[in-house]
């Protein structure tokens, strides 16, 4: 069943391609994932499993397994459970429409042709094209496999850093269901905010690149690194005053 | 006086009122159809049913006197020291001497719109203006002015009322205020007699160099479009009168308790304000790269949305946020309600039916109160930034801004109730507010153009990028909402009736 | 007229049969205990009774002085259900006034006055997040005395407590009685049932007997 949730935007993209001019698998992969998929981003993110490991907070199961094991170990386990989970497959999410576009597609042909020529391009600009696309597309250059691999790995890794924020937002915030909502709502009104200050480019909405013009590779890694740095001092936060938490209490 | 009034049976009163304005209207309709005569030239329904919305001798002899008589009347009713206590405030008393006034307020507005509708009986039925009513002659003063602003007759009608209905709220609420800061008997009536009086003088003289202390301007539909434009401005006076009568009297509640000063609403709320501001700011300063606009074209673009070619990101995130924000903000209220706590909430409410009422109607209350906040925002905000062209992105569309308003406020208010709706049928079936908050999710997916392409799923179709479909598919998206609405609700009531499902997995 | 009757009572919750054809009365002015092993159907017997659950058959007959028209749930019932119901941001004083503002027939000194009474302190900033389990039961006590109900339904309400606040609310439950009001409570403490109850009801093989 998660197969069939993964390959969903896959099928979506391929029964609606009618309807757009692509140039070619990077335009078709860029169809695929910027549906859905960035809209919903954080709050699949937390579903995954920091909203199961909630109803352990919530029953106070927690309180049983304190008596039982060292409280922080067995949060560290749960965190990096959840990273993982999150990693894996938000990194499938990327991958498999990846090998649909640029290696299954091409060869079973089952969306019309793409397009030859684009106005105002020459040959060789259409040729280098899809390598200018959106941010990450310069992977391109290199070779399909390095920008598969190497948005998926963005994509996954931002999926665990996502994961993480609603994991420890669950061990601070004592109403879980606000811990569990904030990173789907901040990461909306963040990209407002970032948009109306013309600055879309830093806002964490460019994990899905696609409708923004390209940006040089490390643009994407000022918000993730900001985020990430938010990340690890609420992580150290919950080690240090683990035994204080009241959600664990 | 007091007395004559309370010994009056209210059913009989009403339908003594509905006898008069019915033979009021045959006579309105005579009126009509001479004038059509005179004309030379054909009417339809509109034609009389908007001469009797807009007749100035009904509304300022029958109605306005009506209304000021009765609320005198219920104000002193419901002002005690024992109501006090147990409302606890002057600001709740306010509000429940308000909500009473509204309860007087619609069968009144039913038997006027009911009047004019049933003596128009036999008249042409159209969507649309007759010859008649388009004619600019001395002798059509009325019509020849509402007719001639691209809003249609449909809308209108409902506007006048609204805007009768608003205004008399607002007369109520000033009479509360001066009964509350004086509680005097004589004071009251004076006061209502001054208001009857200013109201009669204003019909007669049109105070043209101070539009907000014009009377008519409140009553009259084609009063306002004289003085305000948009039109939609008129009900910013009465607003901001309303404004002024809650601020008086939380300023009381503080004086009487001497209690700081401290923001009201939550964290969420204010947050939630605060970028409903940002996105109209943002609206702004996109309309003015473009140097062209009316402070209608802010509603326009802040409000865009989708449409059926396609959106632009920032501007359907601003839409989401606003309108599925609103959504998000009942869900945490919904959250409080989904524990075990709901079995003592129940009990003192004395049925489910009882508190589902008492706890969605609040909701649904503040849905036109936040969309003529959102109006009222953009408008000033467009104002504030200098925009005063004549022609603006609505009109570079073809368009009246009649459909525009009618797409933001009738559509609107049924897309904010189908995601309450939704939101509560799903969080309460479940028992968990996650299930809201994916279906909140579900429902940003949904309204992308590409998947709603049908315009059938509940989501965004209160778009105003969907205005340039015109007014036939504005009207189709009505009836869609409106069956989401009413299916959500007969689901909702479901829910609420049986036992089962109303307290779930708490029992 | 009793306060409840209840006339053949079955009910199966999740494919237990809870109770089959239980016929019980309670009249005006009486303390009832019941008493049964966990998992018998103590709470399900009480929601019956509010009507917030309904029986597979038989019926449920509330004194129609406490059902006015259109009401699904009796009124004048206080009740104690088993798991606690509040806010877990709020004072326990703010808890009781958002259930109090519902009916609205009491203001903020008849709650503080019904907290006192069961040993808790209305104005304490603690937010219900931190109270002990002993404070909750408290509170829930207070909730459902705080508008003088003529019929109180408590599941456990000496749970958690400490031996002083058991004797007031021993005292507190006794001196209902007095006023001609009806209290039915459960308890697995025997001392409970000898101390406080006119009549005893154990829930034994689906049904409820009277055994003292």
């Amino acid at each position: 069943m998660l197969l069939a949730l993964l390959a969903l935007p896959s099928i979506y993209a391929t029964s609606i391609s009618d309807g757009y001019a692509l140039f070619g698998p990077a335009d078709f992969y860029t169809l695929i994932l910027s549906f859905a998929l960035p809209l919903v981003f954080p709050l699949i993110a937390v579903a995954l499993y920091a909203l199961p490991f909630s109803n352990e907070l919530s029953h106070r199961y927690i309180i049983y397994t304190r008596t039982r094991s060292n409280i922080r170990q067995y949060l560290t386990s749960k965190a990096l459970a959840n990273i993982v989970v999150a990693f894996v497959a938000f990194f499938l999410a990327a991958f498999i429409p990846f090998l649909w576009a640029f290696i299954v597609e091409p060869s079973v042909g089952v969306i019309n042709p793409y397009r030859q020529t684009m106005v105002g391009l020459s040959l060789a600009e259409l040729e280098a094209y899809p390598t200018t696309v959106n941010t990450f597309s310069q992977l391109l250059s290199i070779g399909p496999w390095a920008y598969g691999v190497g948005y998926s790995l963005w994509l996954g890794i931002n999926g665990a850093l996502y994961a993480s924020i609603g994991f420890l937002l669950l061990l601070v915030v004592p109403n879980r269901f606000v811990a569990l909502s904030i990173p789907f709502i901040g990461y909306h009104i963040a990209n407002f905010v970032f948009a109306v200050l013309t600055i879309p480019q830093y806002s964490p909405a460019i994990v899905f690149p696609f409708n923004l013009t390209q940006f040089p590779l490390w643009v994407p890694f000022v918000p993730f690194t900001v985020l990430a740095v938010l990340t690890l001092s609420l992580a150290l936060y919950v080690r240090r005053r683990t035994r204080e938490l009241d959600v664990l209490l | 006086m007091h007395r004559i009034v309370r010994s009056l049976n209210f059913a009989s009163w009403q339908l003594a009122l509905l006898a008069l304005s019915m033979v009021y209207g045959l006579y309105i309709r005579q009126q009509s159809q001479a004038l059509s005569l005179e004309l030379m030239a054909p009417l339809n329904v509109w034609d009389h049913i908007l001469t009797f919305l807009l007749d100035p001798y009904y509304i300022s002899y029958l109605f306005v006197p009506l209304w000021l008589c009765s609320s005198c009347v219920s104000i002193q009713r419901h002002f005690s020291v024992p109501a006090l206590i147990r409302l606890g405030s002057y600001r709740s008393w306010l509000y429940s001497s308000t909500l009473h006034a509204l309860g007087r307020l619609v069968p009144l507005l039913l038997i006027w719109l009911v009047s004019a509708t049933v003596t128009a009986a036999g008249l042409p039925l159209s969507l649309d203006w007759s010859a008649t009513s388009t004619v600019r002659n001395p002798l059509n003063q009325v019509l020849g002015i509402v007719s001639n602003h691209g809003i249609p007759p449909l809308l209108l009608v409902a506007l006048q009322p609204m805007l009768v209905g608003l205004t008399l709220l607002c007369l109520h609420m000033v009479l509360a205020l001066v009964y509350l800061l004086s509680s005097k008997q004589v004071v009251i009536y004076a006061a209502a007699a001054a208001l009857f009086l200013a109201q009669l003088i204003s019909f007669r003289n049109p105070f043209e160099f101070a539009p907000f202390l014009d009377f008519a301007n409140f009553f009259l539909l084609h009063r306002s479009f004289s003085s305000y434009d948009p039109v939609a401005l008129v009900f910013l006076p009465v607003i901001a009168v309303i404004g002024l009568c809650v601020a008086a009297v939380i300023y009381q509640d503080r004086r009487r308790r001497r209690t700081p000063w401290r923001l009201p609403g939550s964290f969420s709320a204010l947050l939630y304000i605060g970028l409903c501001a940002l996105g109209l700011i943002y609206a702004l300063a996109f309309e003015l790269r473009n140097e062209v606009g009316t402070p209608l074209d802010v509603l326009f673009v802040a409000f865009y949305g989708v449409s059926a070619a396609g959106f632009e990101w920032n501007l359907y995130l601003y839409h989401s946020i606003v309108f599925l924000g609103f959504a998000y903000l009942f869900l945490l209220v919904l959250e409080n309600e989904l524990k075990a706590r709901i079995y003592y909430v129940a009990l003192r409410h004395g049925s489910p039916t009882r508190w589902f009422s008492r706890f969605i109607l609040p909701v649904a209350a503040r849905v036109p109160l936040l969309l003529g906040a959102l109006f009222a925002g953009a408008l000033l905000i467009g104002s504030a930034g200098g925009l005063t062209a004549e022609r603006g992105a609505l009109a570079d569309l073809g368009l009246g801004q009649g459909w525009a308003l009618y797409q933001f406020f009738v559509n609107g208010t049924l897309q904010l109730l189908c995601y309450i709706l939704l939101v509560f049928v799903i969080g309460w079936l479940s028992g968990r507010p996650m299930a809201g908050l994916f279906a909140l999710g579900g429902l940003l997916v949904a309204g992308l153009p590409a998947i709603n392409s049908a315009r059938l799923l509940p989501a965004a179709l209160n778009s105003l990028g969907y205005v340039e479909l015109g007014g036939q598919e504005l009207l189709r998206i009505t009836a869609v909402l409106s069956a989401y609405c009413l299916a959500l609700l007969l689901s909702a009531i479901l829910i609420v009736k049986s036992p089962k499902l109303f307290f779930n997995e708490r029992v | 007229m009793p306060v409840v009757q209840l006339d053949k009572i079955t009910k199966s919750f999740k494919g237990t049969t809870l109770f089959e054809n239980v016929t019980a009365t309670f009249d005006a002015g009486k303390i009832y205990g019941i008493v049964g092993h966990n998992g018998s159907g103590k709470s399900v017997l009480f929601k019956l009774i509010c009507g917030f659950i309904v029986p597979d058959s038989g019926t449920v007959t509330i004194d129609p002085s406490y059902m006015s028209k259109n009401r699904t749930f009796p009124e004048s019932f206080g009740v104690i259900i088993d798991r606690p119901g509040y806010l877990p941001q709020k004072t326990g004083l703010d808890n009781l006034r958002d259930l109090a503002k519902i009916r609205a027939v009491i203001g903020d000194d008849e709650i503080r006055t019904a907290m006192k009474s069961v040993g808790l302190t209305p104005d304490t900033k603690q937010v219900l997040r931190n109270y002990s389990l002993g404070m909750k039961q408290k509170l829930a006590l207070a909730q459902a005395i705080m508008e003088e109900p003529q019929v109180l339904l408590l599941d456990e309400p000496f749970n958690a407590l400490d031996a002083d606040s058991v004797d007031l609310v021993r005292n507190l439950l006794a001196s209902y009685r007095d006023k001609g009001r009806t209290v039915i409570f459960t308890s697995h403490n025997r001392e409970d049932m000898d101390l406080l109850a006119d009549h005893v009801y154990r829930i034994r093989a689906n049904s409820l007997e009277q055994t003292a």
